[in-house]
């Protein structure tokens, strides 16, 4: 039979993987609980961040980790550019409207990209950082180590921004009652932009953290944006705490389904999960309960 | 010069329809008038164009002399005119405490807000001991509770509160209107929209009678309580 170290090696790599799944679905599923908006597009802000995060580091030779701070306020930017430009004037209008916006949206910068970089796929050229550590007798790669770290502490750190801020308690005012939210003075407008930034934002930290040990493409987002729905709705849409577990789960799970099975089958077992769990619990693990 | 707070020849149209019919009236500083009504007369409408809600295709509305129409919900909430919404469209998810701070995170209501608190507090004695609860699982009357409070921390000049009674036990519903005698007596103008035409009336200074989108009778809250329309279309007797 397998290995059981194999088996726990598996579940460390899923956890760490799974970090950036869970900020680039906290990304998508606060867009959604504050805007009622399915950003299509999220997968290609991140391969926008990604392609970002390559030229810099092979312009400069530097690490890729440098990006960070020129991805972080260049997406949030581009988040609020979105919104205010292309979401707001649509924000009252059916949802199928807002779907074509940013399924269109997501179109076009596909093709931007494939303009821009060409169709191969393109990864690193600075000395890739293959350093492994070693814990409790398990190897863990550094680079994926430090993704999860990156990823998780910027989840937390938006979780405490909601939490505790004004602006984070204006976000989720209008999350839960956006006429209540206006009826008490708050800018609602200016709230929809900050949160598509922080959307986008996240989908661009996500990113970077996952360049040193991936390879983009102009098509990439595709990938992403399904992996981060079922992380979104497996959480509950619209919850963040939900989207956080869930791409664990769901690291851990594709993980898992790479060893035990073939990797080339592995989606099968995480979708089947995805299915199982909300059969059970329809509205997600942490959405409220459907009569 | 004229009121206070001033509606003129205001027509409304909602989803394609005209609902509102050249709505004139006007409160006085530190009133309590009442808008009553059956449900679909249109008072709700009226309260969200004052709020900005609901543009105007027609009239003006004015605070001090000064339109308002036009404005954006929030510069009316900073002009002090505040709803205590229909449904109370409170925040499920958050706490008592956060609720309250929120809703005075700017301007004077910020610089007041300790003081403001405290006084809310004593007001609403049950919902300072559910500070720290969670707003969905409050019961309906302190859901009101805190939806009047809300508004309060904001320092409203003009509260206007849409169906406060709505769904709430009788002995809960005297509460809230004697809470609404005390805010109006601590000199809040209070405009107060209901279908419990009895109690309004008893509580209000001047009423309107609201029917099909226009105003069709005003006065003292006295006088119209032994109009005889009031009386069958109203109050049953």
């Amino acid at each position: 039979m397998f290995d059981p170290s194999l088996i726990v090696e598996g579940v460390i790599s899923g956890l760490l993987i799974g970090g950036v799944y869970s900020l680039l679905a906290i990304g998508l599923t606060i867009i959604f609980g504050v805007l009622g908006v399915i950003n299509f597009a999220h997968g290609e802000l991140m391969m926008i961040a990604m392609y970002v995060t390559l030229v810099i580091s092979n312009s400069f030779q530097v690490q890729p980790y440098f990006a960070f701070f020129l991805v972080l306020p260049l997406l949030f930017l581009f988040g609020v550019f979105i919104q205010k430009f292309l979401i707001q004037p649509v924000l009252d209008a059916p949802p199928d409207i807002q779907v074509l916006i940013t399924l269109g949206l997501s179109i076009a910068l596909q093709n931007i990209a494939l303009l821009i970089w060409g169709p191969n796929y393109q990864s690193l050229q600075v000395s890739r950082n293959q350093s492994v550590i070693h814990f409790l007798g398990y190897v863990v790669s550094v680079p994926r180590l430090l993704a999860f770290i990156g990823a998780l502490t910027v989840s937390g750190l938006l979780l405490v921004f909601l939490k505790k801020s004004n602006l984070g308690k204006a976000i989720r005012a209008c999350a839960d009652n956006r006429e209540g939210a206006l009826l008490i003075g708050i800018r609602v407008e200016r709230v929809f932009l900050v949160t598509f930034g922080i959307g986008a934002a996240c989908a661009g930290v996500a990113g970077v953290f996952i360049m040193p040990f991936f390879y983009t493409s102009p098509h990439i987002g595709l990938t992403f944006i399904l992996i981060s729905f079922v992380v979104a709705i497996l959480g509950g849409l619209g919850k963040i705490e939900g989207a956080l577990v869930g791409g664990l789960i769901i690291g851990v799970v594709e993980s898992l389904g790479g060893i035990l099975a073939d990797e080339s089958i592995k989606q099968i077992i995480t979708f089947s999960l995805f299915i199982i769990i909300l059969f059970f619990k329809p509205s997600g693990l942490f959405g409220k309960k459907l009569r | 010069m004229g009121s206070f707070f001033q509606i003129e020849e205001m027509d409304v149209v909602y989803r394609d329809m005209q609902v509102l019919w050249d709505i004139s009236l006007r409160i006085e500083a530190q009133e309590i008038v009442s808008l009553v009504g059956s449900n679909g007369a249109g008072k709700s409408t009226i309260v969200n164009a004052i709020s900005g809600l609901v543009p105007l295709i027609k009239g003006t509305i004015l605070l001090e002399d000064e339109p308002i129409d036009g404005l954006k919900p929030y510069q009316i909430v900073e002009k002090g005119v505040v709803q205590v919404p229909e449904g109370r469209k409170l925040f499920p998810t958050m706490s008592v405490s956060d609720t309250l701070e929120l809703a005075a995170y700017k301007g004077e209501a910020k610089r007041r807000k300790t003081q403001n608190l405290e006084r809310i507090y004593n007001l609403f004695p049950i919902l300072s001991a559910r500070k720290k609860q969670v707003v969905g699982t409050l019961s309906g009357g302190e859901q009101q509770m805190l939806s009047i409070a809300r508004s309060l921390m904001i320092l409203p000049r003009l509260l206007m509160l849409d169906e406060p009674s709505l769904g709430l036990a009788p002995l809960i519903v005297e509460e809230i209107f004697n809470t609404i005698r005390e805010i109006n007596e601590i000199g809040t103008t209070i405009f107060l929209i209901e279908q419990n035409v009895y109690l309004s009336l008893e509580l209000s200074d001047r009423g309107y009678v609201l029917s099909n989108g226009r105003v069709i009778l005003e006065g003292p809250s006295q006088e119209l309580s032994s109009n005889e329309h009031v009386k069958r279309a109203y109050l049953g007797v």
